[in-house]
């Protein structure tokens, strides 16, 4: 893996019942890029936002992050877990002992493809491949609490916590993780809140704040845990449009300033001035990746030519 | 006797009247703690995402529970417990802890139910917020959502309250004793004293009724008081 990936989504499928949202998404984002997806909506950019710190359990398909598997462990993606399974065992068996002449090697990938395809895997496939699985889940799943911390999110309807005034909303995790004391996590506090011109705002309750307050609030109570990634689901699209300004100027100070970030967003100007990259979704596909400037200049996918001519 | 009379004749009891309306509210604050406690320890357990077999079981006996404590009357459950579950209390000096525990099952039952559809009117996006930034479930639960669902159960609970309060007076169905000495709740000695004097009985009846109005009624003003401290709290 290249040394200075930070996230990796591999062949990520969702569904909500029958609905088949993500299609097999595979991209990758490194340390310091602004990925900016933009796409019609149902596209699933959202979905796969909120898959990548797992809000959204991905139906199958892999999220890594700092070289972490984040997903829950799909059996069938892991060749090793399946080497321990009875019926990839069996099948092995019945291949040599059929006299086939090919190398394992061969052998082996066959029977695995085998039993990926045609779901042949049962519900008891021994104590060696149910403590494997344990064990795997152990290791990376139980860390997504953790993992979250690395990850600050930002959503379209801010998500403030109501019950809790705005100083509180920024040290509230720090302080129950025993990140920071309390002390420590409040004089941070004040340093964002200054930061945004907001530091007499410290005390008061979310409900008496402008949308504009909120989001700019949300984006600090993220970066109040030293995220190493900032996640934008839709940040401005329940804004009045005269507030959409500050919250958009606030994002572009932190990517000059280094942040990683994924945004999902309506704000093509945004996207023009601020991304390294635009992914453009459609369809639960990702039809087209590009630098801004070749991506508005010379788009190739016909859905995303009619796309900008909509909204351009 | 004229209704004069019957009035300063119950205005004589008024030391032992007042005596059994503290054991009725006695009665109803033990099992509004416990009716609380068991009430939100379900409401969480019924939410509890069903990863794990134990949440699975305990759900279903938190269904279970639900199901019988509210289909069927109070007065019976309270007749089950005195009379077998637990008859260990019924003949203690003080068995007051009988209907407390009662009561307290009883009440437990139709809080969980209040306090659910609290925390599932809390926005969704609280959750999602609190986990993203690295909480647990059960600490986003505690910190974030169970505070605002109260704030939200707050007039239904104190209409739970109140139908407690009333509903002590079925205890005076079983033999209530403090300090081996029987004791009566409102209701209770309100018949009985009723029965002794028939000429007094309605003057009785109306009397009780008054007072539990005036309890009521001071409930009533508390539950304003609190939401309005509530509200403030936004501000």
């Amino acid at each position: 893996m290249n040394g200075n990936s930070l996230i990796q989504i591999k062949g990520l499928y969702k569904n909500f019942g029958k609905l088949q949202v993500l299609k097999g998404v595979s991209t990758e984002i490194k340390k310091g890029e602004k990925v900016v997806i933009i796409g019609p909506s149902g596209s699933g950019k959202s979905t796969m936002l909120r898959c990548v710190n797992l809000l959204e359990i991905p139906t199958y398909g892999e999220i890594w992050f700092e070289g972490k598997l984040l997903t829950p462990i799909d059996p069938y993606l892991h060749p090793d877990i399946i080497r321990l399974s009875k019926t990839y065992k069996k099948m092995l068996l019945a291949a040599e002992d059929g006299g086939d002449k090919k190398p394992r090697e061969v052998l082996d990938t066959e029977i695995i493809a085998d039993i990926k395809k045609n779901d042949l895997l049962k519900k008891h496939e021994g104590g060696e491949y149910n403590t494997a699985i344990k064990n795997l889940y152990k290791s990376n799943f139980s860390d997504i609490d953790i993992t979250r911390q690395k990850i600050g999110m930002v959503f379209q309807h801010f998500n403030l916590f109501n019950n809790l005034t705005v100083m509180q909303n920024l040290t509230l995790a720090p302080v129950q993780l025993k990140l920071k004391s309390k002390e420590q996590a409040e004089e941070r506090g004040m340093e964002l809140l200054k930061r945004i011109g907001l530091e007499d705002k410290a005390n008061v309750y979310p409900s008496t704040l402008s949308g504009g307050q909120k989001q700019r609030i949300a984006i600090i109570r993220a970066l109040a845990m030293e995220p190493d990634v900032m996640l934008f689901d839709e940040p401005t699209s329940a804004l009045d449009p005269e507030m959409v300004g500050e919250v958009l100027e606030l994002m572009k100070e932190l990517a000059d300033e280094g942040m990683t970030m994924v945004v999902v967003t309506h704000e093509m100007g945004f996207a023009r001035e601020v991304a390294s990259r635009i992914i453009f979704m459609d369809d639960g596909v990702l039809k087209e990746e590009a630098e801004p400037k070749e991506f508005f200049a010379n788009p190739k996918d016909e859905r995303l030519k009619e796309f900008l001519s909509k909204v351009l | 006797m004229n209704f004069a009379d019957t009035v300063s004749y119950v205005w004589e009891t008024r030391g032992l009247l007042l005596e059994s309306l503290g054991i009725s509210l006695l009665i109803a604050l033990g099992a509004i703690i416990i009716g609380f406690i068991i009430g939100v320890l379900l409401a969480v357990i019924r939410i509890a995402p069903k990863t794990n077999p134990i949440i699975k079981v305990l759900d279903w006996l938190a269904q279970l529970y639900i199901t019988i404590i509210r289909g069927t009357p109070t007065m019976v459950q309270l007749l089950i417990m005195y009379s077998s579950i637990l008859a260990v209390f019924k003949l203690m000096d003080t068995n007051i802890l009988v209907p407390i525990i009662a009561f307290g099952i009883n009440s437990g039952a139709y809080m969980a139910e209040i306090i659910r559809s609290g925390i599932n009117s809390v926005d969704k996006g609280q959750i999602e917020a609190g986990r993203s930034v690295g909480l647990t479930w059960t600490t986003t639960m505690r910190k974030i959502v169970i505070p605002q669902a109260i704030k939200v159960v707050v007039p239904t609970i104190f209409n739970e309250i109140i139908i407690l309060v009333k509903e002590t007076s079925v205890v005076s169905v079983i033999a209530l004793r403090i300090g081996g000495m029987q004791k009566w709740d409102l209701l209770g000695l309100t018949s009985k004293m009723a029965i002794a004097t028939p000429a007094a009985y309605n003057t009785f009846l109306y009397t009780a009724a008054l007072l539990y109005l005036v309890v009521v009624l001071l409930l009533t003003f508390v539950q304003k008081k609190i939401e309005k401290k509530a509200k403030r709290n936004e501000r």
